[in-house]
């Protein structure tokens, strides 16, 4: 080979090459397609796991006495609150689970409800398919076999990701500790339940507003207890949890719509990873598109 | 001798219903409810009072009799503590509502089992319902450095 024609093809050697492109461009169009069906994408549904624990909450046996806050407190060793446990002056805001306290009760004043004020607890609602799992680039969660969805503060880096994905707005940053940061919320009493023990909140509930069980039984008991009633009028006909979101471990039973007690209901009833699902899987595909354009463009600038 | 028999015949029957009878009204009157006293000081139940006011001992009891069959379906007893409510006309709570236990959510334990009742009338009484502290203001103290 001459020493001409050897400098010819190097000159015509493009730095990526139009069959390279389009070899790039349709393996990225074709993984976007596929990438739609979650058995492409690779992605692993958690749909619950059978025999699973859950907690249901009938809200009108609540008479806000927050003995659940107190037992909350005492076993994960959080620090004392501002005000004492049986202060009502709380129930002046409405509060949020915080990095001191996994589990708050609101109170709300409902117009023509006569069952009085309605009291909610609000905590982790341990979903089926929890976001903040799906939302965690590097697993810090777990959701386990008997319903507790964990976090591990050795996995966090910090990004808060989970924060933003939940859509109970539940996990709390402890931005305090300056050495270990770390997310903090209701771990459903895990290790107690691993000790044949029930949650300190159901266990301090002296109302039976918190019922703890297997997550089956709790649906039907709470189907079951509207109808021992035979009282229609007691409750709303909806086991809140029992679909959103794909379910929860916890679920909720109320005498007054749950909107009016502070409960997202614009919410899906699938799990909220479904909706981002193809977009997610087909990610890659996207990111090989942009790359084959980018490359492209920047070889086609090149020759001209 | 006839005449004898059948005098003899309602002595008995009379006698036997003047003990059930008395029985009947053997009601406690003061009733100490300590199962929690480790948190709380124990509450001193006026049973009279209360037996007073709600009229049929079933608004509390409703293991009677008259509902046994009921409580049954429910709660699904097991024979053994069924048989044990109908040797007595009123068993002690705890023979059903004992501890918690998770695999049957339906039967709520000892402290849920009371604290119903009592909210059957008391809610909206005083401060229960409005204010943690309503509670103790009424039945039980928490005791001091309980935990």
């Amino acid at each position: 080979m001459s020493k001409e024609k050897k400098e010819k093809d190097l000159i015509l050697k493009e730095p990526f090459s139009r069959r390279d492109f389009l070899k790039t461009l349709s393996v990225a169009t074709g993984s976007i397609i596929l990438g739609t069906s979650s058995a492409a994408s690779g992605y692993k549904e958690i749909r619950g796991y059978r025999n699973s624990y859950g907690m249901l909450v009938d809200l009108t046996l609540c008479v806000g006495c927050r003995s659940c806050e107190r037992a909350c407190n005492k076993v994960n060793n959080l620090p004392e609150p501002d005000l004492p446990f049986d202060d009502a002056t709380v129930f002046e805001e409405l509060r949020r689970p915080t990095a001191k306290a996994y589990t708050v009760v609101n109170r709300y004043d409902i117009e023509g409800y006569s069952g009085g004020p309605v009291y909610r607890k609000i905590q982790c609602n341990h979903c089926n398919e929890p976001a903040c799992f799906s939302a965690c680039p590097i697993h810090a969660y777990t959701k386990t076999p008997e319903g507790a969805v964990l976090y591990n503060v050795d996995r966090c880096f910090g990004c808060r990701y989970c924060m933003i994905a939940c859509p109970f707005y539940i996990p709390a940053y402890d931005y305090e500790s300056a050495f270990e940061p770390r997310i903090m919320k209701c771990i459903f009493c895990y290790p107690r339940i691993k000790n044949n023990k029930i949650p300190a909140c159901a266990e301090a509930c002296p109302t039976g507003t918190l019922t703890f069980g297997r997550r089956e039984d709790l649906i039907r008991l709470a189907r079951k207890r509207k109808k021992i009633l035979r009282n229609p009028s007691r409750y709303i006909d909806h086991i809140y949890g029992e679909h959103e979101v794909g379910g929860t471990s916890w679920l909720y039973i109320s005498g007054v719509p749950f909107e009016d007690v502070g409960f997202p209901t614009d919410l899906p009833e699938v799990p909220l990873i479904t909706r981002v699902k193809g977009f997610l899987s087909s990610a890659c595909g996207i990111h090989c598109l942009a790359c084959a354009l980018r490359d492209g463009l920047c070889s086609s600038k090149t020759q001209v | 001798m006839r005449r004898t028999i059948i005098f003899v015949v309602i002595l008995i029957i009379a006698t036997a219903n003047m003990v059930v009878f008395a029985s009947g009204l053997k009601i406690p009157e003061i009733t100490v409810l300590d199962s929690i006293s480790n948190i709380y000081e124990p509450v001193r139940f006026d049973h009279a009072t209360h037996s007073m006011i709600a009229e049929r001992c079933v608004v509390c009891h409703h293991e009677h009799p008259s509902n046994a069959d009921l409580c049954k379906n429910c709660h699904g007893l097991d024979d053994s503590i069924f048989k044990k409510s109908l040797s007595s006309t009123f068993m002690n709570c705890d023979n059903c509502h004992g501890k918690y236990d998770p695999s049957n959510p339906g039967m709520p334990g000892l402290k849920v089992a009371y604290h119903r009742k009592c909210f059957q009338c008391h809610k909206g009484m005083g401060m229960i319902g409005e204010d943690p502290k309503g509670c103790t203001q009424i039945c039980h103290a928490r005791k001091i450095k309980s935990e």
